[in-house]
């Protein structure tokens, strides 16, 4: 049992791959320059920050969905059906009416790439995109269920640190998200506001899920919409969510509590 | 209008007892104005799930075999019944040890720690080196009281977080190893 602990830079965050493996170190190591791949792959297509991607030129009016590899319209697919699903409160059109689909593609393609490693028969790992946290079905080390939460605060910021500790082992859930507005400011905007402006009723938004794609939407659609968030993730089912109001209050789902590390 | 959203969520929504969080100069309690007393069941967490969870994770690979204690960051309603079931004990003939960490790159700089422990328990951990750009190293006061706190880091990722805590994490784990 050989462990592993990979961080690769991509997206202008960190993806960082823990855990263990029975399989050669050198499988390891291939499975994981495979993953990592696809992530780069994602990231040259749909970077907005790199003028030559596809997005960028689909942005500039340079080129068509038609045009493009098959996974933009495969995001965009998804991106609407995400839209439909938070009921507007996720959307990847920008206040610009360009499209934008940074908000998925991120956990998107960190959920391709854990598959990826699943199926090369690396199974019992955690990888942490960004902030976006996924355990695998099979992660062995009960350590590994055991997710912080960041405080509302930057990293930067004195009283940076944990806000809580969850403990996901036996529950069904796989996947943690959190947006807020502490580390890059305000970058999430109101698809429902007459201007589109930046959400300001939240500091912050954590929601847990089974899937991680599914967990990171609803974070960006529940830091949109604010508190009420708290109601409609509470009427589906298999997602729970604890948010900070920007005067510091908290509120979270009825089934948070049971979730909390003790 | 805030407040006729927030009593109409308060059904069913939960204030989290028990957290709180401090917001710049005015400490705000968490408002318990949030809890639904109809739904007692779900606001009192359940304290049955599990209870030597926590006790039987170590904090790292084979550094004891002394529970973690509970994060003392989040405490909730079961920390002490827990701890009663399994006292962190410390030998009253523990000596005190210290081992430095790996030097560890982050995207914003570079980070080094220093353990001691007495017995199992972490008594001090110093940076031997934090170098991260753009104020970030003001961080690291804090999150050489958490790991304290939390003897040693008893979670595996930070949700929100970025690469700092984990360039910190990774010393401090590595460091922790070698005991």
């Amino acid at each position: 049992m050989q462990k592993f602990d990979r961080i690769e830079m991509c997206m202008g965050t960190g993806f960082r791959f823990q855990g263990q493996s029975d399989l050669e170190s050198a499988q390891v190591d291939f499975a994981l320059q495979v993953a990592c791949g696809i992530l780069h792959e994602a990231d040259n297509i749909f970077s907005l920050y790199k003028p030559e991607s596809w997005l960028s030129q689909l942005a500039a009016g340079k080129t068509s969905v038609a045009q493009c590899p098959p996974v933009v319209s495969e995001i965009w697919d998804a991106c609407e059906f995400w839209e439909q699903k938070t009921d507007g409160w996720f959307s990847a059109f920008t206040p610009e009416h360009t499209f934008d689909p940074s908000g998925l593609v991120k956990t998107w393609a960190a959920k391709r790439a854990a598959e990826s490693l699943i199926s090369a028969g690396v199974t019992d790992f955690t990888l942490n995109a960004g902030g976006d946290v996924y355990i695998s079905e099979a992660a062995s080390a009960q350590f590994d269920w055991r997710v912080g939460l960041s405080k509302p605060v930057s990293i930067a910021s004195d009283e940076a640190g944990t806000l809580a500790v969850i403990e996901l082992k036996g529950t069904g859930f796989q996947a943690v998200a959190t947006s807020g507005s502490a580390e890059r400011g305000n970058h999430i905007w109101n698809p429902k506001a007459p201007g589109r402006e930046f959400a300001t009723e939240l500091l912050q938004v954590t929601v847990i899920a089974r899937d991680l794609v599914e967990a990171d939407v609803w974070a960006t659609a529940a830091f949109a919409e604010g508190l009420a968030s708290m109601a409609r993730i509470d009427a589906i089912e298999h997602l729970e969510a604890i948010c900070i109001l920007a005067d510091g209050q908290i509120a979270a789902t009825p089934g948070f509590a049971s979730l909390m590390a003790r | 209008m805030r407040t006729s959203t927030k009593s109409a969520i308060g059904a069913i929504t939960l204030g989290v007892i028990g957290l709180s969080y401090n917001l710049g100069e005015q400490a705000v309690i968490v408002s318990h104005s949030f809890s639904a007393p109809p739904l007692a069941p779900s606001t009192s967490p359940e304290v049955s799930a599990q209870p030597s969870a926590s006790a039987s994770t170590s904090p790292s690979p084979g550094t004891s075999t002394t529970p973690a204690k509970p994060s003392t960051v989040a405490p909730s309603p079961s920390a002490s019944s827990s701890q009663t079931q399994a006292p962190v004990v410390i030998p009253p003939t523990a000596t005190s040890k210290t081992i430095a960490g790996p030097v560890i790159q982050s995207g914003y700089g570079t980070v080094q720690v220093k353990v001691t422990k007495v017995g199992a328990k972490i008594t001090d951990i110093t940076m031997l080196q934090a170098n991260a750009t753009d104020g970030r190293a003001s961080a690291f006061p804090y999150l050489v009281q958490y790991a304290i706190d939390a003897n040693g880091t008893n979670f595996a990722n930070l949700s929100g977080a970025t690469y700092t805590t984990d360039a910190f994490k990774q010393s401090l784990d590595a460091a922790l190893a070698k005991f």
